[in-house]
């Protein structure tokens, strides 16, 4: 009998090490900490007694030995004080002697969660003679990588497929936009570089390529993620390394494509973007199991045939305090030869990149944990880590940091020479924080929003605090001088959404909604002055999209579509927006079909007085929500998911 | 009987390795068993199942944590299980813990040894990274499959902060996932 897919999920996690297993055990009622203090105690209470029955003959046996408690936290203390310091004496002389002392020391009960990243970015209308944008960016001109690109007249997807052996192997497929003739044109298998630096690397059913094509259409851009093993013993797997291909490809012809070259960076891919000419690529690496003798664990670098070429040390950047075992690596990279014209790295910067026409901005959320009143206080802070960059540099420009952590891209804004930021705040006292977290009554969970002044380095307006206490941000947009937010306590799935007026950032003013049944997990500006949100609604199993109207200076519901029983990506680039049109689509889980849930994609409208549900398409079951895209061109609607290519004429 | 000596047995082929092992781990393999199953029956069954995997499996395998290596072996039995009798006796309460983790694990049914091993990897420096409290929290939930309620009084947490604690932890999975190159 065929396995259920949600018990195989279940089995995955089975691959936990036994330690974990073991240290969960459900028998063990106390935590760990307490068990030790309580033996501890148990020594100390010993050794009392030990020492009360020895006292009438004290005197005659010489010095007393300390109690058990004081001796067991001495000999902890000893113990880790000479490890460390084993390992600041090995490596000492290590020109990485920064990175390596910076992992040793890290701190990771002042972690964060900087929320998930969305592949998404907000809406761009630019369009060349060739190339045609399919990705709602969230700059203009600052195009974002997404599983698929197209042209006027082809589509290009590339995808993972299982090969006739236990591996896989990277396909690019091209599509003639032609209504109800469209049809596969390529179907071209990517020639992988897998093997160098003595280790032999795969693509995994999990690596989700991403691409980028050039303005004249000529050009694609496949990014793909590689797990790499140590040749000389693959089942090794604690001594695994990540890479990211970055491979070119000549698509003029897309029925005759061809392979032009590639590079390879460390890390996971995160995200790319492509400007004037410059492929800007985001990988990120974990660094849990580091061997510092090995580089490769734990060092950015670029793979140039097989050769690890590291990033020096002052390319790599450490904050105060590490509370994140990962790097970030920006590299930047000539679109045409994939020569690279810059690269650095940053420690703990793992949150979600905002990048404009030459600046990026590195979120990096983290604990800070002072005194207050014999308590400790855990704050969540975020710094901005501000590059500049060019088509053969890139250069830190700045650093701010911020009250509170940031959840996505959407939540950075730039403006003229003013960064806007929104962020979820929250102090628990005593305990390990995160910013979701609707929590004990003795913390505050809010949103602020700050304008920081580029050219004065300083913050020159502020809202703290605005949303109801015990709420966090679920959605940002801004829109010029504007800014919508709308934030929620997920566990009762309420919120309101705010309309901010940021044209005089040193007098902000804001107006909310009230509170609505429901949250927005994603906010769209749309024209006329409505404000699409996309959510979820009333139940969690609901799928809420609403029209926001402005009026009198207040955001008010205007139409609101809902779907029960179903399931959607939060991915903002799984959604089709098509603001000239008027039609909006993502693709669904739906469990109202009886039996087993269906993948199918929904369109609705906007007509400027109530959204409308269009059409209601069955998709491929072998496709998850976020990686399914569609567009529509000439009154079709086409579907795009891996392998899978649909064209279906539009309801009217 | 220290696990040492119980592995010992195993790989003397004595079946006072069952004997022991039941002595010590008997009633942990069963309640791992039955928060899947709902059933003292069935997860009678499983453990004995149990022990007779355990049999083939040593020698080779010298698991270092005896314990967690026959619950694992439980756990994967009593999945399976309640996948064959899923219509007959649904368990809600597992139910939902199933679509919890949903959220964050993903499709593993084209999965190869390759990318098991890309997805062990990822999951368990995912759990390296948590502190004890969070992490402990998140296996009793997803790993032993217990109920809140139960959670709840083995951490000596609320109810809600174990909820929103879980809440927390599996969105931060689902980025730690995305972030090693699985996407969702």
């Amino acid at each position: 009998m065929k396995e259920s897919k949600d018990i195989k999920l279940a089995k995955a996690l089975g691959l936990a090490d036994e330690e974990y297993v073991a240290e969960a055990e459900p028998k063990r009622k106390i935590s760990k900490a307490a068990t030790v203090i309580a033996k501890k105690t148990l020594i100390a209470a010993a050794c009392v007694a030990c020492a009360a029955l020895l006292a009438v003959a004290a005197f005659r046996m010489g010095p007393r030995f300390p109690y058990g408690e004081h001796l067991a936290t001495e000999e902890e203390s000893t113990t880790e004080a000479v490890e460390i310091l084993d390992i600041a004496d090995k490596y000492a002389d290590s020109p990485y002697y920064e990175t390596i002392m910076a992992l040793e020391n890290w701190n990771p009960d002042n972690a964060i969660s900087s929320g998930g990243f969305i592949l998404d970015s907000a809406g761009s209308s630019g369009e060349s003679s060739k190339y045609i944008e399919v990705t709602d960016n969230q700059v203009d001109g600052v195009i974002e990588s997404d599983i698929f690109k197209r042209t006027e007249s082809h589509v290009f997807t590339v995808t993972v497929q299982k090969n006739a052996s236990v591996g896989f192997d990277l396909y690019i497929y091209a599509y003639s936009i032609d209504k109800e003739n469209s049809r596969r044109v390529a179907q071209y298998k990517v020639d992988i570089p897998l093997e160098g630096g003595g280790y032999s690397f795969e693509l995994t059913n999990f690596s989700t390529p991403q691409m980028l094509l050039s303005d004249d259409g000529r050009t694609l851009t496949v990014l793909v993620y590689l797990y790499g093993k140590p040749t000389a013993n693959m089942n090794d797997y604690m001594k695994s390394i990540s890479e990211t291909a970055v491979i070119s490809f000549d698509v003029s012809d897309p029925s005759n494509i061809t392979q032009r070259g590639y590079v390879k960076v460390s890390g996971s891919l995160n995200t790319a973007r492509r400007i004037n000419g410059s492929i800007i690529l985001f990988t990120g690496r974990s660094v849990w199991r580091t061997d510092y003798d090995r580089p490769e664990s734990f060092l950015p670098f670029v793979d140039i045939d097989g050769e690890f070429e590291f990033l020096p040390q002052e390319d790599i950047l450490i904050p105060d305090e590490l509370t994140e075992r990962m790097y970030a690596a920006v590299t930047v990279i000539d679109e045409d030869t994939l020569e690279i014209n810059g690269m650095k790295a940053y420690y703990g910067y793992t949150g979600i990149p905002y990048v404009t026409e030459n600046m990026i901005f590195l979120p990096y959320s983290y604990m800070r944990v002072t005194e207050k009143d014999g308590e400790s206080e855990h704050k969540a802070m975020t710094d901005i880590l501000v590059l500049i960059y060019g088509s053969n540099y890139l250069m830190k420009y700045s650093k701010f940091t911020v009250t509170g952590a940031v959840k996505d891209q959407y939540s950075l804004d730039c403006h003229e020479g003013i960064l806007r930021v929104v962020t979820s705040t929250g102090v628990e006292a005593g305990n390990s924080l995160s910013v979701d977290v609707v929590g004990p009554k003795n913390m505050v969970t809010n949103a602020n929003l700050y304008c920081i002044s580029l050219e004065e380095y300083k913050v020159v307006g502020k809202v703290i605090g605005f949303a109801p206490e015990g709420e966090t941000v679920q959605s940002v947009r801004f829109d010029g001088d504007m800014a919508y937010v709308c934030t929620a306590e997920v566990a009762t799935l309420t919120d309101p959404v705010y309309f901010f007026d940021l044209s005089d950032p040193s007098n902000i003013t804001y107006t909310d909604t009230g509170v609505i049944e429901g949250y927005s997990t994603s906010l769209i500006e749309l024209e006329g002055g409505y404000l699409l949100g996309i959510g979820y609604g009333e139940g969690g199993m609901t799928l809420k999209i609403e029209v926001y109207s402005e009026e009198n200076g207040k955001v008010v519901p205007f139409s609101t579509y809902t779907r029960e029983k179903c399931s959607f990506s939060e991915s903002y680039k799984s959604y089709l927006i098509d603001r000239e049109s008027g039609y909006f689509g993502l693709c669904i889980h739906d469990y109202n079909t009886g039996g087993r849930p269906e993948y199918r994609y929904l369109l609705v409208a906007f007509d400027g007085t109530q959204l409308v549900e269009v059409q209601d398409i069955q998709t491929d079951d072998n496709v998850s929500a976020s990686l399914t895209r569609a567009f529509i061109d000439d009154g079709y609607i086409y579907i795009v998911s891996k392998a899978f290519f649909q064209a279906n004429s539009i309801n009217k | 009987m220290e696990d040492r000596k119980i592995i010992e047995l195993f790989f003397e082929r004595s079946e006072k390795a069952i004997e022991e092992s039941e002595k010590k781990y008997g009633r942990y393999c069963h309640s791992v068993a039955y928060s899947i199953l709902s059933s003292d029956e069935d997860a009678e069954e499983i453990v004995n199942d149990t022990y007779l995997r355990a049999w083939n499996a040593i020698p080779p395998q010298k698991p270092s944590k005896l314990g967690a290596f026959l619950a694992k072996i439980a756990r994967n039995l009593a999945l399976d299980r309640y996948d064959a009798r899923r219509k007959e006796r649904e368990n809600l309460a597992f139910e939902l813990t199933l679509e919890e983790i949903a959220e964050c694990i993903p499709d593993t049914s084209r999965i190869s040894v390759s990318d098991e091993v890309a997805l062990r990897d990822a999951i368990n420096s995912f759990l390296a990274s948590l502190d004890e409290k969070t992490r402990v929290i998140f296996m009793r939930r997803y790993w032993y499959m217990l109920p809140i309620s139960q959670i709840s009084k083995l951490s000596r947490e609320s109810e809600s902060n174990i909820k929103t604690i879980l809440f927390r932890t599996r969105k931060k999975f689902k980025e730690h996932l995305r972030k090693e190159g699985i996407v969702i």
